[in-house]
């Protein structure tokens, strides 16, 4: 999980096991504004209802529900586990010593320090984004990365995500991730 | 009606003995009246520290089985009228008794003293269980080092957990001149990870072991350095506005951070 200075690149973690994964889902991006919707259906039609005029072909109802999202407002300690089989933002940090588990994908508005573990199912395409990036180790699917050992890493200074590209753990700007990489919303 | 506070810190060996300790007696050279609480049943240090070892007669045990009296129990201190100790049992362990038990404790002494200090045994176990239950107010003791900061957050958690918010952070055995060459955390580091407020920051100080041995906090010494960062902090448990203590020119970048973070809790 070396970070060139030039952010430019895509940096390469070290991959301890290799495997490309297949894609075992056709997980679109963007669908999780309308997880609230498990919980309040009413409430939240009018913005579904808002989107569908524009994504006609697109069920979000549908989506919501076959992805769920974990909203967690705090941050989580050293000790704490989470685990969710939907995706899980975290709104605060993941400090040394915590866990997350999800069977999506996994996003932290905040400084990523312990363990997450995205696509916990297999879900090779799984993504794991954070405000500062910065795991003592990764794992996405079956595969998993970890910070390098010597003290040397350069700390993240922007927002990144995690993701895998040719059976390998790739950490890199947002804004150059599968999650930008298609038109969204 | 007085506070409790618990100091806690996970870890063992970073000071919570050595705080309690001065604290205490910093708080009742303040004119507070202070009781002492070793909660760390099966492994009292306590007394040691505050030179009362050989004073003790009845127990924490003793006192919650009804076997004797609080006041009986109660040790008064050498040096000051307004300290007390209640010493904790060294013959049995942690399972002798309940938070609920401690809560009720804590809750008589309360109405005696204006301020309750609980030594919270290390771990996290059943003693750590006990020390949290009655208190009001929780104060983690760490040292910068990345084992004491892991369990330092680990110990916040599970205050969270107990419905104990708020906990103020001791950094203890700090060398500002360890900081200023980048081999120590420093205290900025220490704090963006726990995210709590700094109640103190007490500098590495080798009288602390002479003070240790020889059963007199250091506090009470005016040439101590950790003795005047530990008045400082029973200061502020007082309500007082005190700025940090400036530890070394070269680090004044971050004390002054510091200045500023105490500056908006006054």
């Amino acid at each position: 999980m070396e970070r060139t200075p030039k952010a430019e690149e895509a940096e390469t973690l070290e991959t301890e096991k290799p495997q490309p994964k297949k894609r075992t889902s056709s997980r679109k991006p963007g669908t999780k504004s309308t997880a609230k919707g498990l919980s309040k259906p009413e409430m939240s039609m009018p913005f579904v209802e808002r989107l569908l005029d524009r994504h006609s072909d697109f069920d979000f109802e549908e989506e919501a529900r076959r992805h769920p999202t974990l909203l967690i407002r705090r941050t989580l300690r050293s000790g704490q586990r989470v685990r969710f089989y939907g995706n899980v933002v975290v709104l605060g940090d993941v400090n040394p010593g915590a866990e997350i588990t999800a069977g999506g994908d996994i996003i932290v508005m905040g400084w990523l320090r312990g363990l997450a573990h995205a696509g916990s199912e297999g879900d090779g395409n799984a993504i794991v984004a954070a405000f500062r990036l910065n795991p003592t180790q990764l794992r996405i699917g079956e595969i998993i990365g970890r910070a390098p050992d010597h003290g040397e890493a350069v700390l993240p200074e922007v927002p990144e995500v995690a993701e895998v590209r040719d059976g390998r753990l790739v950490i890199d700007r947002w804004q150059k991730s599968v999650l930008t990489a298609q038109d969204l919303l | 009606m007085g506070e409790a506070i618990v100091i806690t810190s996970g870890k063992g060996g970073v000071g919570k003995t050595t705080t309690t300790a001065n604290i205490g007696a910093g708080l009742a050279k303040a004119g507070q009246r202070v009781a002492l609480i070793d909660a760390d049943i099966g492994l009292r240090n306590l007394d040691v520290v505050m030179g009362l070892e050989n004073r003790i007669v009845y127990d924490l045990v003793d006192v919650v089985e009804g076997f004797a009296k609080l006041k009986h129990a109660l040790i008064k201190d050498k040096r000051f009228e307004n300290l007390y100790l209640l010493p904790a049992a060294q013959t049995r362990d942690k399972t002798a008794v309940s938070p609920e038990q401690m809560k009720n404790l804590v809750a008589e002494m309360k109405q005696e003293f204006d301020f309750v200090l609980i030594d919270c045994p290390a771990g996290i176990e059943q003693g750590f269980k006990n020390a949290v239950a009655g208190s009001d107010k929780a104060v983690v003791v760490a040292t910068p080092e990345v084992s004491s900061v892991r369990d330092a957050d680990r110990i916040i958690g599970l205050l969270e957990a107990e419905e104990k918010h708020h906990p103020q952070l001791i950094v203890n055995r700090i060398r500002p001149s360890m900081v200023k060459k980048g081999d120590m955390m420093d205290i900025d580091d220490m704090i963006e990870i726990l995210a709590i407020e700094l109640l103190g920051v007490v500098p590495d100080d080798e009288f602390i072991v002479v003070s240790t041995n020889r059963g007199e906090p250091a506090v009470l010494n005016t040439a101590s350095k950790a003795g005047e960062a530990y008045r400082d902090i029973a200061r502020r448990l007082t309500g007082e506005n005190v700025p940090m203590m400036k530890l070394d020119d070269g680090t004044e970048g971050f004390i002054g951070r510091l200045r500023k973070m105490m500056g908006l809790k006054g």
